[in-house]
């Protein structure tokens, strides 16, 4: 499906930010966006209900508190579906398998991290070794204002910064993981090619854990945002998540033309009878030369691997 | 059952909602990973408020002489109660039940228990309130009638007052 006609995530369209800039975004533009786009139901409602200043743009400070409510709701879920725990346990073979490699510099790095919910668990239950370090990437200010603060509140070892993630991962390229939670289906098409291109030039692996696509993720998806979230964006856009987030299949191939010297599976790619029980997939991709020695490491973690068990 | 062990019984079914509906209140709006004493003064919060939901709906109860002063019930009132003890009480053992593979089960049952249980079962649980009301009124005198649906509201409304708390919560 061309990206033209690609479900819109409401999000993406009130914020307008780059590194250190940020630009006002008309909420009339917003509007005739969601009116030429595809939406799920109530999204010109959302548009409509959010604060505009004099000049016809949308208030930031509303745009950030709604922003900032609908990332905490997420990260409700993420706790729930036990992200942390999942995550954890495709990083750390990784890691082992790095430091095994003599990897001077190990560098976890989460691109699009919001609220930085991933690291902060991550660095809470000690879950990584202490000499890895922890790096949030965003380009949305306000979430990493909530990040920051919250890791400080707990004594956290994660740093957060506007920045591109990737141009952190140059800085440690024998040694740095990018990760992503619930993210990668914004790249779509050529953006998505070109994210794990240059990933795979500057970065040792990488972990997308997203939405897996499945019979049932549309309906689960609107009964489950229905169920746990407030904020009415939040819903709009975990439904729209659900129903746009990419195939095994997509990233599979993506990744593999996208940086053929690496390795890929798919963790949970397989939609089976019960897709429920694992509604997330983690497209995982390794250096060649790291991909025997991570695949012993994952071990009974090897069999959820799609499509062939193994890192190819 | 003794008139005294039904009413401590519907006390204890909204305070369990209570507390419930004080954690729901809260979860989603707070930032931090180690969150367990945040939580349980959610919970605390919502038992309170059920609590005082309690003594409000038995008050209502007993300005329409559905309950007496010594705390017995009516043959309606108590007919209304018993109906309310079987669908509420179901519902409640169904949410406390699936606890156990959410504390306990590996992360594959935790999300599991999550979709197909809790999710669930807070979708539906204000049209079972107004659903156990109305099977509670069915064929009741007018006075318990009227306090079964007030009970109801009340219990309805707790939802509201803390969400309206919760808001003002910090979120870290």
């Amino acid at each position: 499906m061309p990206d033209g006609a690609d479900w819109l995530e409401l999000s993406d369209l009130i914020l307008d930010v780059g590194l250190g800039v940020r630009r006002p975004v008309s909420k009339q533009a917003v509007l005739e966006k969601v009116a030429g786009g595809r939406t799920a139901f109530g999204a010109r409602r959302i548009i409509e209900d959010l604060p505009a200043r004099a000049d016809g743009t949308l208030d930031e400070a509303a745009v950030d508190d709604t922003l900032i409510g609908a990332h905490l709701e997420l990260q409700r879920l993420s706790s729930e579906f036990r992200q942390g725990p999942r995550l954890h346990e495709t990083l750390e073979p990784i890691f082992a398998s790095l430091r095994a490699a003599g990897s001077p510099k190990l560098r976890l790095i989460d691109l699009g991290c919001g609220v930085g919910y991933a690291l902060r668990w991550l660095a809470a239950h000690r879950a990584l070794p202490g000499d890895v370090e922890l790096i949030g990437a965003d380009f949305n200010p306000a979430l990493l204002g909530l990040a920051r603060r919250a890791a400080e509140a707990e004594g956290l070892p994660v740093r957060f910064v506007e920045a591109d993630a990737l141009a952190l991962a140059a800085e440690a390229p024998a040694g740095a993981v990018i990760i992503s939670t619930g993210a990668i289906h914004h790249f779509r098409g050529e953006s998505l090619t070109r994210l794990l291109a240059t990933t795979s030039q500057s970065a040792a692996a990488c972990v997308h854990v997203d939405i897996k696509p499945s019979w049932v993720a549309p309906a689960g998806a609107w009964l489950f945002h229905q169920a746990r979230m407030r904020v009415p964006l939040a819903r709009h856009d975990g439904l729209v998540s659900a129903l746009r987030a990419h195939t095994a299949q997509t990233l599979f191939e993506a990744a593999r033309s996208a940086a053929p010297s690496w390795k890929f599976a798919v963790l949970d790619g397989h939609v089976g009878l019960l897709p429920i029980v694992r509604i997330m997939h983690s497209l995982i991709g390794v250096r060649a030369e790291l991909s025997a020695d991570v695949s012993a490491r994952l071990g009974r973690l090897t069999k959820r691997l799609w499509p062939s068990g193994r890192l190819e | 059952m003794s008139d005294a062990s039904l009413c401590a019984l519907v006390f204890l079914l909204v305070l369990l909602d209570g507390g419930f509906a004080g954690y729901r209140a809260r979860a989603g709006r707070y930032a931090r990973i180690r969150r367990l004493p945040h939580d349980l003064r959610a919970v605390a919060r919502g038992c309170a408020v059920g609590a005082i939901v309690s003594i409000a709906a038995f008050a209502v109860a007993l300005a329409l002489s559905a309950v007496s002063t010594a705390g017995a019930l009516d043959p309606h009132a108590r007919a209304a109660a018993h109906r309310i003890l079987w669908v509420a009480g179901g519902y409640s053992a169904l949410v406390v039940g699936a606890f156990v593979p959410f504390l306990t089960g590996s992360p594959d049952l935790r999300s599991l228990t999550t979709v197909v249980l809790f999710g669930p079962l807070t979708l539906i649980r204000p049209l079972l309130i107004i659903g156990a009301c109305l099977l509670a009124a069915w064929g009741q005198s007018a006075n318990v009638a009227a306090a079964v649906a007030l009970g109801g509201a009340l219990v309805l409304a707790q939802d509201v007052v803390l969400d309206r708390l919760a808001r003002r919560q910090p979120r870290l």
